[in-house]
C-alpha cells in the first residue's frame, strides 16, 4: 500500500495512507526504504476487521478523517539520510562476548551467538566465488539495500557457514532477489517461513543430511544455511520484528531440505530441480514460503490407490485460507508441497506411476465443495465481494472452478496438476510424509542453478573435502 | 575468544534516494478526491466513511475510486496513472 502512496507522491499527487493502529510502527519503518521517511499516514483505531460497520464509521469520522485533512494540507517533514558505515568499514572492535552484545543490541543478529565477521573469514568465502565482491545481485525491499556478494559472505560467516557453501549462498540470494519470489512479503502477518530445497551432487559433496531427520538441526550445512537465509532477511532485506516484520507469530528458520536423489534415480522420478526447469544432475536451490504444515504418519498401503487418499486428504486439510492464492487475488499461484519418505515414493512408483501421475491424482482428489472454498475467503478472512462464479465469468480463473451453480460441486485448490510439488527425502524405511502449506504469490517457488567456479575441486581439496 | 577482533557491517549499501513528498498546494474550494482500495477486509467500507468525512469538511467535486487486484501486489501503472491524472489527493487503504 505504501508503495502506491510513494508512487503517487513522486508523481506530484499528495496522499494519505490509512494504517490501522497495530501497523503504525511498520509504516514508519517501511517508508524509510521507500525514500519517504515521513510519508503521511492517518491512524485507523483498532483493527477494521474486528469492528462492526457502526463502530468503524464512528472511528473513521471521529479520528481518521481529521488526520486525512491534515495529510492533505500540511507538508510532511523532509527525510534525512542516516549516515551508515561503508561495506568494508570496521564497525566494532572487541572480544567475543562484547562482539555478540554489540551485534545483538544493534539488531544485527538473531539472538544466538554469531561468528564474528572478520576480514580474513570473509576473504575465505569470497575465494569460493568468481563473482566480484561488489556485484549487486538485486535490490531488496523493505530497506532497498543492494544485495552484494560481499554482504552474502559477511552474513554467511556470522551464520556459522563454511566457505565452500558460498556458491549455494550466492544462488540463494539470486533467488531471494527474483521478483517472482516476492521477498517484499516476508514481513506479512501470517509469518510464513522459507523452505530451501537443495538438489544435485553438491548434497553429498558437502555432507548435507538427506535421510532420517531431514528437517532436524544437527547437520552443519543444512542448519547454518537455513540460519544464513534468515540473517540475510534481517540485515540486508531489513525485516526486523516489531518494525518491518509483522509476523503475528512467525516460525523459526528452517534447515535446508536436501532430496534423496539416489532413491529418485532408482525409481525413475525426476528430482525437484528438473521440475524447476533444470537438468538432472545440476546443482540447484529452490525457495518457497510456507505458513506451516506438518507430518502425517503411517501412510499405509501397497498400491498408489491405497496410499494416495491419505496424502490427498492431508494436502487438503493443511490448505485453508492459503487458497486465496488460487483465486483472482493470487493468480493461481498456490503450489502445495508434499515431501514423501523414500519408501512411500517407491511404493507408488513400483506400480508404474510417475510424479506426473501423482500430481494428476492430487489435482482430481484434493478438492472441496465450492461453498466451503468461498466461505474461507469471503466470510472468514477477506470479507470482500468476490466469488468463484464471477472470477470464472471474467476469465480470471479456469472454468473448472464454476462448471455449475451447485454449491456442493467439488473444486480444486490449484489451477493445474503441475502446481503440486513433490520432493522425496527423509527416513528411507519409514512410511511418513509431510505437507507444506504454501503461501502462493507471497513466496512463490523460484529455482536457481548453483554456479561452481573453475577452481571448485581444488578449493574443496584445500578445505579438506 | 578473548583477543580483540575487527568486524565489518553485515548490512549493505542503501540504494534508495530520499525524495520530498509532493507539495501540498491544493485548492480546497474544489478538490478531486482519489481512492485506492488494496482489497483488505472492510477496506471498502472504511474508504466509504473516509470519503463521507472528507466531503463533509471540504468541497469535493469528484471521486475516482480504484481497487487493486490483490492486496499484496503493487498497484498497476494504469491505476496510478489514472489517479495521478484525475485526483488532486489520494487516500490509500489500508495497512493492517
Amino acid at each position: 500500500m505504501l508503495r502506491a502512496s510513494a508512487a503517487c507522491e513522486a508523481a506530484g499527487v499528495p496522499t494519505s495512507s490509512l494504517v490501522s493502529e497495530g501497523f503504525i510502527g511498520q509504516a514508519a519503518a517501511t517508508s524509510v526504504g521507500l525514500g519517504l521517511p515521513h510519508i503521511p499516514v492517518a491512524l485507523v483505531p483498532g483493527h477494521p476487521n474486528t469492528q462492526s460497520k457502526g463502530e468503524l464509521r464512528r472511528n473513521i469520522l471521529e479520528v481518521t478523517v481529521e488526520r486525512v485533512i491534515e495529510n492533505l494540507t500540511r507538508m510532511p517533514a523532509a527525510g534525512r539520510e542516516k549516515p551508515e558505515p561503508g561495506a568494508r568499514d570496521i564497525i566494532f572492535k572487541g572480544g567475543f562476548n562484547a562482539v555478540n552484545r554489540y551485534f545483538y543490541e544493534n539488531e544485527l543478529s538473531d539472538g544466538l551467538p554469531i561468528v564474528p565477521p572478520i576480514r580474513e573469514a570473509i576473504d575465505a568465502f569470497l575465494r569460493f566465488t568468481s563473482r566480484d565482491p561488489d556485484e549487486v545481485l538485486g535490490v531488496i525491499l523493505p530497506d532497498s539495500r543492494a544485495a552484494t556478494v560481499w554482504s552474502v559472505a559477511v552474513n554467511a560467516v556470522m551464520a556459522g557457514c563454511r566457505p565452500e557453501y558460498m556458491p549455494i549462498l550466492v544462488a540463494l540470494i539470486e533467488a531471494m532477489c527474483d521478483p517472482q519470489y516476492g521477498v517484499e512479503h516476508s514481513g506479512n502477518t501470517p509469518g510464513s517461513e522459507t523452505l530451501i530445497i537443495l538438489n544435485g551432487p553438491i548434497i553429498k559433496q558437502l555432507g548435507f543430511n538427506y535421510t532420517q531427520g531431514a528437517l532436524r538441526d544437527g547437520f552443519m550445512p543444512n542448519t547454518t544455511i537455513g540460519r544464513f537465509w534468515r540473517l540475510y532477511l534481517r540485515n540486508v532485506a531489513g525485516f526486523l520484528p516489531h518494525k518491518t516484520d509483522k509476523a503475528t507469530y512467525g516460525n523459526t528458520w528452517r534447515v535446508v531440505l536436501a532430496e534423496n536423489e539416489d532413491v529418485l534415480k532408482r525409481i525413475g522420478w525426476e528430482p525437484n530441480s528438473v521440475e524447476m526447469g533444470f537438468r538432472a544432475g545440476d546443482n540447484t536451490v529452490t525457495v518457497g514460503r510456507y505458513s506451516g504444515g506438518g507430518c502425517f504418519p503411517s501412510v499405509s498401503g501397497s498400491t498408489p490407490e491405497q496410499v494416495l487418499p491419505y496424502v490427498a486428504d492431508s494436502v487438503l486439510k493443511y490448505h485453508t485460507w492459503q487458497i486465496l492464492s488460487t483465486t483472482s487475488h493470487g493468480g493461481g499461484k498456490l503450489r502445495p508441497l508434499v515431501v514423501m519418505s523414500p519408501i512411500i515414493a517407491e511404493t507408488i512408483a513400483k506400480a508404474g506411476w510417475s510424479k506426473s501421475d501423482v500430481k494428476r491424482y492430487l489435482y482430481e482428489h484434493v478438492r472441496r465443495p465450492a461453498w466451503e472454498f468461498e466461505r474461507y475467503l469471503r466470510d472468514w478472512t477477506m470479507k470482500g465481494t468476490w466469488n468463484l462464479a464471477e472470477d470464472v465469468r471474467l476469465g480470471r480463473i479456469p472454468k473448472v472452478f464454476h462448471e455449475s451453480d451447485d454449491p456442493n460441486r467439488l473444486v480444486p485448490i490449484v489451477w493445474e496438476p503441475k502446481d503440486f510439488m513433490i520432493a522425496v527425502t527423509g527416513d528411507s524405511l519409514r512410511n511418513n510424509a509431510y505437507v507444506f502449506a504454501h503461501q502462493g504469490y507471497l513466496g512463490y517457488p523460484v529455482g536457481k542453478k548453483i554456479e561452481l567456479g573453475v577452481e571448485w575441486e581444488r578449493l574443496l581439496m584445500e578445505e579438506g573435502r | 575468544m578473548s583477543r580483540t577482533v575487527f568486524l565489518v557491517s553485515p548490512e549493505a549499501p542503501v540504494r534508495v534516494s530520499y525524495g520530498p513528498a509532493s507539495a501540498r498546494k491544493l485548492d480546497l474550494r474544489g478538490l478531486r478526491l482519489g481512492i485506492l482500495d488494496n482489497g483488505k477486509g472492510n477496506a471498502d467500507h472504511l474508504l466509504q466513511f473516509v470519503a463521507e468525512g472528507v466531503k463533509a469538511l471540504l468541497a469535493v467535486t469528484s471521486v475516482v475510486s480504484r481497487r487493486k487486484a490483490s492486496m499484496s501486489t503493487p498497484a498497476s501503472g494504469e491505476m496510478l496513472d489514472q489517479l495521478a491524472a484525475e485526483a488532486d489527493f489520494v487516500v490509500s487503504a489500508m495497512g493492517d
